[in-house]
């Protein structure tokens, strides 16, 4: 589904990515975690092309979204949902007009089946009667929840999570896991989950990879990397102060 | 080493604002603009700056008219005013105060409006979601300016002329039909070509800028007010300069 290989991307002269290569499988729900600053976030903007790689090749359905011209990198961004860390709901825009946003932008839809999709999506994040406000009036989940809702909204194959439980009282942080759970199942999309909440990755995770100075340093299953025996893994899923991470 | 940088960061700048330049130029003939944005941002520009059109022109008439009065009486020669004020009105304090009003008003706004999308990852959403940001938030603008800042220098002319008026009128004698004769008699067409070429400089750089500093606007709130700043001087410093540059040029061609 994608594959990035040997990745590295740079800002001035701090190296953020060092050499990425990671396969990920369709359906699967991929989370990658690391320290603040170790350039996850970096990595979700490189997979839709937002920011663009030094070095290294992604491919998206087989794709090298490198070599493509502008409008057919429009249509496989349009494979993508992206739910940024502080929801980054238009704040311009009502609630409506931010789920609906894609589908009038890129879609020939009637108004009312436009209106139908929208309710839908909410409906499916469990916001009902809350078109009409804006974005100021919502809390920090219930924003989160919209920009999910808008995220899904064109039915994406690849929805791309950042920190979404960032911020988030324990309660709501777990309804929005469960949440992402929920979406897997319906909608069947590989779900790509940038975090630093290991709650959060144990209970969503297919699979787990660290992020640690601009590289991969383990990937597997929940299971292992909570008995890693990387001295790095081990400091960061336990969250220890002490141990070869620097803060 | 420190000029070194500064000077990378000017070019990087300006090929920032003369790339903008390009995508926006492009996406004006490859694409249909959206009407709906645009005319929101038409009365926003345009609609909502008349007042204060209004008021600076009417009050740079009066001043004129004052100012002039208070030399030409020594000599008596008040008829003149009349074609003092239409001609600096017309030429050049019109499509000048306007352009200033409008950096002032409507540049800060978009700085401070796109600036604040681009800190609270609003633009990288747009993108994600696979609509171009220069198509969506600059061309509206973009054309709002170009549509509207001339309309608006044409308004603030007859403004400034119509304060220039009252004095005239009221103050010094002049009749009211006179002074219309005297104000339509003072101007050439060269006047009104040159008046009519500097609203759309004015407004390609206004527009340019603004959007420019809220795209590169980094570091949460003081990054925007740093944004919002540097296009309200940096428009001011170019407009001036674009106005000395076209007057130049409309003073050494012969129309």
């Amino acid at each position: 589904m994608i594959k990035v290989v040997d990745l590295h991307k740079k800002f001035g002269s701090l190296d953020v990515l060092t050499g990425i290569n990671i396969d990920i499988n369709k359906g699967e729900t991929f989370v990658i975690i690391g320290q603040s600053g170790s350039g996850k976030s970096v990595f979700l903007k490189l997979l839709i092309s937002i920011l663009k790689p030094d070095k290294g090749a992604i491919y998206i359905e087989g794709e090298d979204i490198e070599q493509l011209t502008e409008k057919k990198l429009q249509g496989v961004r349009m494979k993508f949902g992206v739910v940024f860390q502080h929801s980054a709901l238009f704040d311009s825009l009502s609630v409506y007009d931010n789920v609906n946003f894609s589908l009038v932008e890129h879609t020939d839809l009637s108004e009312e089946l436009i209106r139908e999709r929208a309710q839908d999506c909410l409906k499916l994040v469990g916001l009902e009667g809350i078109e009409s406000k804006m974005p100021a009036e919502l809390s920090g989940g219930m924003k989160k929840r919209v920009a999910i809702a808008r995220a899904i909204v064109l039915n994406p194959k690849i929805i791309l999570y950042d920190e979404p439980t960032t911020g988030l009282d324990p309660v709501v942080a777990s309804s929005i896991n469960h949440m992402i759970k929920k979406l897997q199942k319906e909608i069947n999309a590989t779900s790509i989950v940038v975090t630093h909440d290991m709650n959060s990755a144990y209970s969503i995770a297919d699979r787990i990879a660290m992020l640690y100075n601009g590289k991969i340093i383990e990937i597997g299953t929940p299971e292992r990397i909570k008995n890693s025996s990387n001295p790095y893994v081990r400091q960061f899923v336990n969250g220890d102060s002490e141990g070869p991470i620097s803060v | 080493m420190i000029i070194k940088k500064n000077l990378d960061d000017f070019f990087y700048y300006i090929g920032g604002i003369f790339m903008l330049m390009g995508h926006t130029i492009y996406l004006l003939f490859a694409r249909k603009p959206r009407f709906d944005l645009l005319y929101k941002q038409l009365v926003r520009v345009g609609l909502e700056s008349f007042p204060i059109v209004f008021l600076t022109s009417i009050f740079i008439g009066i001043v004129i008219a004052l100012q002039s009065a208070y030399q030409m009486q020594k000599l008596s020669a008040e008829i003149y005013i009349a074609a003092l004020v239409a001609l600096s009105v017309v030429r050049e304090l019109g499509p000048v105060i306007t352009g200033l009003v409008v950096a002032g008003r409507v540049g800060a706004s978009v700085s401070a409006e796109l600036g604040t999308m681009n800190v609270t990852e609003q633009i990288d959403a747009m993108e994600a979601m696979a609509t171009d940001p220069v198509q969506y938030l600059v061309i509206p603008r973009f054309l709002a300016l170009l549509i509207m800042l001339p309309i608006l220098t044409v308004y603030a002319d007859i403004i400034g002329i119509l304060g220039g008026f009252l004095i005239g009128v009221t103050k010094l004698g002049i009749g009211a039909t006179q002074y219309i004769k005297l104000t339509f008699e003072a101007l050439s067409m060269k006047d009104i070509y040159s008046g009519f070429s500097k609203p759309i400089v004015f407004a390609v750089i206004i527009a340019l800028i603004s959007a420019q500093e809220g795209f590169i606007a980094k570091g949460g709130a003081e990054g925007v007010g740093r944004a919002t700043t540097r296009t309200v001087v940096n428009t001011f410093i170019l407009i001036i300069m674009a106005d000395c540059l076209i007057t130049a040029f409309f003073y050494f061609i012969r129309l």
